[in-house]
């Protein structure tokens, strides 16, 4: 078509497949003057500028590239070829920028009407060039922040990396963004945390965006026995890393003020694909792999117990063998992993598109535990003039997660964990509880999701100087989570026992979220140099929650699932929670030379959980940003190509949960069924927010001509009024808690993110980088006179000098065996020095359960730009874990199958003591751990065979997931959570039970038409 | 100042994009309030129903918080003596059964009336009932809604606060009672004894009696004598416990906590933890099987559900709760008849004890004690009460006070290894359970 050759200026390559044949060659080249005459003078009528934007180094086309025209809404992306068009231009001349994560800026004045403007990017690994989302129209340049913004280029990261999940994509890629998960069930979900822990009873939880919208962040979610386990279902990964083009985060109040209260936590922001101007883009991912349990017969313990007087043992591999001799299956199976991704992308200059649709299935190692889910997303952009454009985001998803009992709900795990060769040559085959089948069989335990998300947003630009942008978004998650027991009647007799009658809980959850978001900015050249960047904004954010519960116990008859063949034990339930925040904000940013940049702002919000003892919440922020390399005098050095120095300060707020203000009384039933009410919550009307101050400073440096790039940052982050769930004297005869203003939580550290390309050259690149945080935390006090600590949990404690969630307990320091192996004269830790009777003696402090440090090293190296070879270690270092499969194997269950318990002399009477008198000091232990993630080669395949398929490109993965741990840690998975686990209840540093990180092997065909 | 655009127009565009701009702002602005507010459909906030208007709605509210708390009482009295033993694999519970609770423990302490929790439901129960009679007792008769006679649910509650008292005093080395005013400032209780404890709940009975006297209400007269009868054995004051009891003369006389299937909150507790088709809880040996003279005996029914835990446990299931909605005795005809017997053995009265347990079991349909040839001295006279309240009362929490009032001995013994691990702890007057660390550590006078 006349438009695309006159875009993209293709004639050259057809000229050159022309020849041989000087007829046609002749008519192609008279022909070509003409559509280049003619397409020139219909370029500079319609405001055309058109072209390719390549890599300076390895002149490839650059995908996905932002081309602006400068001080205007328009702009447009490159489309796979490194094609960019723009209509609509006005005048004779423009300058247009390109950028792009990873590289550096490209900036180039051209003639209106030029379809052959080649902009060149050079790799730049602290670009200062790229725009982040700040929460102002069009969002700013890194070079004019204060703060460290870390940027993840999902795009590129998908292509080679064994990625299906956000955590997955999130995990090692930013510093101090920490992933915890709970168990290696897949469907389940991890804790996300950023900066530390700030709040002692908050959640934890960042603000998400995607595409401008606030969307459910919920990072716990699931059926009631997850509550129990660890395997909750998190929202976050929802959202398919197939159509992320970008993620940005901003890590803690300095930087999120703007987002006002929630955003104490940090802002995560998910910018998905859009359509780029040109012919139509087919993409088709294929990915294939099987997920596993790596090596358990080398990690879950070998158990004992007196067999006729002797010690006798058993390990997984006895167990395994005798099962899959009865029942012909293996107790873990190896899971399918698959998933199909097919995107189309183009558009015109004015309209672009993009649509995209996934269909994956997971399975676990347990065979109740899979996954299926379909999604779909179209995100459509329109320019109906030259001063508006317009965005809209859809998606839409549905599907199931299955997950398996674990944890303290028994399951596969528990019953191994708990194997015992008493019963080895019984009919229980060695199994501590109940057959894994009887298992499968009984519980059904689900959670199915439809979730539509879905955003407009229009930018207008009525002068050059002045942009508003408007934000309406929904996203409205309807999920069903189903703890369903069938009635099996011929395992009444069995361990699973009355469970065998059947139960069935189920909640209908809608969870709502509401974004109208309006902003403005206004720019001023007030002298040469000297530029004012003035905007204001608001936003109203609704968010609510409702659930419909009904359950009960025993089914009439085996066969029956409904609640309405219960016939006992009925329960039902129905609530509604919902919070709403109308914030504004104002800012002002001078800017000198494009070099020295001050911005200071102030957020106000009123949010309808505060008490009513307290009005508005106001955040002030300042910051100031300097790229001293840019400075006259600063003298060029060869070696260094950029440095930029930064400082900025902030605040940002935690809003209390709803109601938790309030004093109130709830309804139940009550005598002879009459209408009644009791006591609720206790209130709290003086309630306000958690106030989070921070401080951070840093700087950004590019090297040696562009092939190391350094960026360190130091934060000092206070949480003052921090809201304590304080528990109440029960005398008081209200609800057990009460919130209160009290605390103060530190975070200081800092982050380091290096990146480096040692080689780089036309056969080889090898791109390195290393990123790596120190968080100290610490409570600073609780502010409640007379308490001297919160619990966090069983062994877990808040106390003040320590960190969040501490671990305390009872500590023997000295024991003596008597002749029948009892510990005797049992000495405990004083907490000063000395020893003291475990009978009066206190719990000492025995560590952090969170980790200080986390990070990780990558590395890609490419080969005649055809081959990748990537690979991902990450570490987290600093935190104690409990190992509750030691404790419940060796006293807490059964009375033991530890060897520990069965010959206490061959061990060391201090650990005796710790068994006999359920003192557990000893299981709390270093867990830090360095993970080989991810592993993968990647090979883009060569133009034929591409051709052969009729497409423009394909590639092939092969990737490895999770294969090698390095850790100290003696349990069996230092990343596991029991109790609560990523619901963020107690007890969330245990192991106990928990399916391990499930190893993977993958392979992804990508073909591109 | 230097625009991108030509100044005439940058000034319009300027001052139309600010009006705009300040016109929004000013909107939402004024909008602020509404947009603000939530629905709160499940919660009710105090502000709005602590008021006479509500007075039906609060004394039920009362009544049902201190049933939900009495089931919890007796289950976990249960566990503690020999009434109850656990058959779960739940550790948490084992504390209970073994006679050996930590004041950190969350279960007793902080769990709920539905999760075996009883010093945050028991509080509730009396809590709410003192808050509702202040309310009550404040108000004018005008104020409560027409039909309903405040005198008569002042009656009704006295005895409810009452009763939560005793409930406190029997299973807690120590209590606090704290008051809730009426400008939603909390006064602090101080740390009380069990005597206290009783007689603050005798002050409440007392009150309860002349309501009932005043409003004519049979019922919470027979309620209030029974519970100040039982509070002031519970004293060791005999003589006025037996002039309360016999003040019941109707020998029907019973006064429940009413249960239903509607809600786990207001089902039988009692049921739920032991029954044929579930046991959480097993009746415990000294239960199973239990006769009089050969007979068997029908106040304690239990059977063998066939089923044996993992730690070797037989099951037994209690059949005195037949179903969720099965009633629980609170105060009875044949209470106050075993607190007159007990009265009379104590003033060496043996032939008037003897009299009263030879009436029960010849309602019961088992031999009487004249019958069977039992001792008429005064220490087996008393022994046989002992006997007679354990199985008259069983499962009706009544046994945990008596083991610690009369010193009993609980099988198995203190220090005998636990079959889940660890031993169980002391019995007879040392089984109460401690001021929870909840209360202790959160109360600003007991720092």
């Amino acid at each position: 078509m006349p438009s695309t050759s006159c875009s993209h200026g293709r004639k050259p390559d057809r000229l050159v497949r022309t020849r041989g044949r000087p007829r046609v060659l002749l008519r192609a080249v008279a022909a070509a003057i003409a559509a280049t005459i003619t397409c020139a003078a219909a370029a500079a009528a319609q405001g055309v500028i058109a072209g390719t934007v390549v890599d300076s180094a390895s002149r490839q086309p650059i995908p996905g590239a932002q081309v602006n025209v400068e001080n205007t809404t328009l702009g447009n992306l490159t489309d796979a070829n490194g094609h960019f068009s723009i209509r609509g231009v006005r005048g004779t001349q423009a300058t247009v920028v390109a950028r792009r994560i990873g590289y550096g800026s490209a900036r180039q004045v051209v003639t209106v009407g030029d379809t052959t403007v080649a902009l060149a990017l050079a790799s730049h690994p602290m670009s200062l060039d790229v725009v982040v989302v700040t929460g102002t129209p069009n969002g700013q340049t890194k070079r004019e922040i204060g703060n460290a913004v870390t940027s993840i280029d999902v795009a590129s990261v998908t292509k080679i990396a064994p990625v299906t999940s956000f955590q997955e994509l999130v995990n090692g890629r930013a510093p101090n963004v920490v992933i915890m998960p709970g168990t290696g069930e897949v469907g389940s979900g991890a804790k996300i945390r950023v900066r530390g822990t700030s709040s002692l009873s908050l959640n934890q939880t960042p603000l998400i965006y995607v595409d401008g919208v606030r969307m459910d962040n919920s990072q716990a979610t699931g059926p009631a026995n997850q509550s129990f386990g660890s395997g909750s279902i998190s929202r976050w990964n929802d959202i398919d890393p197939e159509d992320i083009e970008r993620i940005e985060i901003l890590k803690g109040p300095s930087a999120a003020t703007l987002y006002g209260t929630e955003a104490a936590n940090g802002v995560i922001q998910i910018i998905t694909k859009q359509g780029a101007a040109g012919k139509t883009r087919y993409d088709f991912t294929m990915t294939q792999g099987a997920n596993f349990f790596m090596n358990p017969e080398g990690r879950i313990p070998t158990n004992y117990n007196l067999v006729d007087g002797n010690i006798e043992s058993i390990d997984f591999k006895q167990l395994n063998d005798a099962y899959k001799n009865a029942y012909g299956q293996n107790i873990f199976r190896t899971g399918h992993q698959q998933k199909y991704h097919a995107g189309i992308s183009g558009g015109t200059d004015r309209f672009q598109y993009y649509v995209a649709g996934v269909r994956e299935e997971d399975q676990g190692v347990d065979l109740t535990n899979d996954l299926g889910r379909t999604s779909a997303r179209a995100n459509l952009s329109v320019e109906p003039t030259d001063k508006f454009k317009m965005q809209a985001h859809l998606n839409y998803l549905n599907g199931r997660t299955n997950l398996a009992p674990e944890a303290g709900y028994g399951g596969r795990m528990w019953t191994v964990m708990l194997m015992d060769p008493l019963y080895a040559d019984s009919s229980s085959l060695g199994f501590g509880s109940s057959f894994p089948w009887q298992y499968d069989e009984t519980y059904h335990m689900y959670q199915d999701i439809g979730r539509f998300t879905g955003s407009v947003q229009i930018t207008h630009q009525p002068t050059s100087w002045f942009t508003q942008r408007l934000i309406f978004g929904a996203d409205q998650v309807n999920t069903n989570d189903v703890e369903m027991a069938a009635r099996i009647d011929s395992l009444q007799n069995t361990n699973i026992d009355t469970d065998a009658l059947g139960y069935k809980y189920q909640t209908n959850n809608t969870n709502k979220f509401r974004t109208f978001d309006y902003s403005a900015t206004a720019r001023f050249d007030v002298a040469p140099g000297l530029n004012l960047a003035t905007s204001v904004g608001g936003q109203y954010y609704i968010k609510r929650f409702e659930y419909v519960s009904a359950g009960g116990s025993v089914f009439a008859a085996p066969g029956l699932t409904s609640i309405g063949s219960l016939t006992r034990d009925f329960t039902s339930g129905q609530d509604v929670t919902e919070n709403r925040t109308l914030g504004y904000y104002v800012q002002e940013q001078v800017g000198w030379k494009d070099r020295r940049y001050l911005t200071l702002a102030l957020r106000s919000d009123k949010n309808s959980a505060f008490g009513e003892g307290f009005g508005r919440a106001y955040y002030p922020k300042a910051s100031v940003s300097w790229v001293i390399s840019d400075e006259p005098f600063f003298g060029k050095m060869s070696w260094l190509n950029s440095l930029r120095l930064r400082a900025a300060y902030g605040e940002s707020g935690q809003q209390p949960n709803d109601f938790d203000a309030i004093r109130t009384y709830s309804p139940v039933t009550g005598p002879n069924d009459q209408p009644a009410v009791t006591p609720g919550s206790f209130g709290n009307p003086d309630l306000g927010p958690e106030r989070s101050r921070e401080f951070e400073t840093g700087f950004e440096t590019s090297l040696f001509d562009d092939r190391a790039g350094l960026e360190f940052t130091f934060y000092n982050k206070n949480t003052k009024d921090a809201i304590l769930d304080r528990p109440v004297a029960p005398s008081i005869g209200f609800a057990n808690t009460e919130f209160v203003n009290a605390g103060q939580v530190s975070n200081k550290g800092v982050e380091l993110l290096a990146r480096v390309t040692p080689v780089r050259n036309n056969t080889v690149t090898w791109d390195a980088s290393f990123a790596f945080s120190y968080n100290k935390n610490k409570v600073v006090n609780l502010g409640l006179a007379g308490v001297p600590y919160l619990s966090a949990g069983t062994y877990e404690r808040n106390e003040a000098g320590f960190p969040v969630g501490a671990w305390f307990e009872k500590k023997v320091v000295s024991a003596q065996l008597d002749g029948d192996g009892n510990a005797i004269n049992v000495m405990c830790d004083d907490g000063m020095g000395g020893a003291v009777d475990c009978a009066s003696a206190p719990q000492v402090y025995l560590g952090s359960s969170i980790p200080d440090k986390q990070g990780a090293f990558t590395s890609t190296v490419t080969l005649w730009n055809k081959l990748k070879l990537y690979g991902l270690v990450d570490f987290q270092l600093g935190q104690k874990k409990l190992d509750g499969n030691e404790r419940i194997r060796c006293y807490f269950v059964l009375g033991g199958v530890c060897r520990e318990m069965l010959a206490p002399k061959d061990y060391s009477p201090v650990l005796e003591a710790g068994i006999q008198n359920g003192m557990p000091f000893y299981l709390i232990n270093d867990a830090g751990f360095f993970k080989l993630r991810e592993l993968s080669a990647t090979y883009t395949l060569p133009g034929r065979f591409a051709s052969a398929l009729h497409a423009s490109g394909a590639s092939i993965t092969v990737a490895g997931r999770n294969l090698h741990t390095w850790t100290k840690y003696k349990g069996l998975e230092p990343e596991a959570q029991f109790l609560g686990g990523s619901r963020g209840g107690s007890s969330v540093s245990w192991e106990q039970t928990d399916t391990p990180q499930l190893s993977s092997f993958v392979a992804t065909l990508n073909v591109s038409f | 100042m230097r625009l991108h655009t030509r100044p005439d127009a940058a000034r319009r565009s300027r001052r139309g994009v600010i009006l705009l701009g300040a016109a929004l702002m000013a909107s939402a602005l004024a909008a602020c309030n509404s947009l603000l507010d939530v629905p709160v459909p499940s919660r009710i906030p105090a502000n709005s129903i602590e008021n006479p208007s509500n007075a039906v709605l609060l004394t039920n509210g009362a009544i049902s918080d201190f049933d939900c708390a009495l089931g919890s009482f007796i289950v976990v009295g249960a566990e503690l003596t020999d009434e109850f033993e656990d058959a779960t694999a739940t550790a948490a519970r084992w504390v209970y059964d073994k006679r050996d609770v930590p004041t950190d423990n969350e279960r007793y302490a902080v769990n709920d009336c539905d999760a075996e929790g009883t010093y945050v439901p028991i509080n509730r129960a009396r809590a709410s009932a003192d808050n509702v009679l202040r309310i009550l007792n404040a108000a004018s008769d005008s104020e409560v809604p027409s039909g309903v006679n405040r005198g008569d649910l002042i009656a009704t509650l006295y005895p409810y606060a009452g009763y939560a008292r005793v409930l406190l005093g029997e299973m807690f080395c120590s209590a606090v009672i704290s008051t809730l005013n009426p400008d939603h400032t909390v006064t602090y209780g101080t740390e009380l004894t069990p005597q206290q404890v009783f007689q603050s709940a005798d002050s409440m009975f007392t009150l309860g009696i002349a309501a009932a006297q005043a409003s004519g209400n049979t019922d919470a007269l027979n309620m209030s004598y029974i519970g100040r009868a039982r509070a002031r054995l519970d004293l060791g004051e005999y003589d006025l416990a037996k002039a309360d009891a016999q003040q019941v003369t109707d020998p029907d006389y019973v006064h429940v906590a009413t249960a239903s299937a509607t809600t786990t909150r207001r089902a039988n507790r009692v049921y739920g933890e032991s029954n044929t088709t579930g046991t959480a809880s097993s009746v415990g040996p000294r239960y199973q099987g239990m006769t009089y003279d050969g007979v068997a005996d029908p106040r304690v029914q239990a059977v063998a559900t066939g089923k044996t835990t993992s730690r070797g446990l037989v099951e037994w299931a209690q059949l005195k709760y037949t179903d969720p909605s099965t009633p629980i005795p609170i105060a009875s005809y044949d209470e106050a008849q075993l607190i007159i017997a007990e009265a009379d053995a104590r003033a060496n009265d043996t032939p008037g004890a003897i009299a009263i347990i030879d009436a029960l079991h010849t309602k019961a349909g088992i031999p009487t004690y004249t019958a069977a040839g039992g001792a008429t001295d005064q220490a087996s006279v008393l022994s046989q009460i002992v006997e007679e309240r354990s199985r008259e009362l069983f499962l009706e929490g009544q046994r945990l006070y008596d083991v610690i009032r009369f010193d009993l001995a609980l099988q198995p013994a203190e220090n005998t290894p636990y079959r889940n691990g660890g031993v169980y702890g002391p019995a007879g007057a040392a089984l109460c359970l401690k001021l929870p660390d909840v209360e202790r550590q959160n109360n600003p006078n007991l720092q």
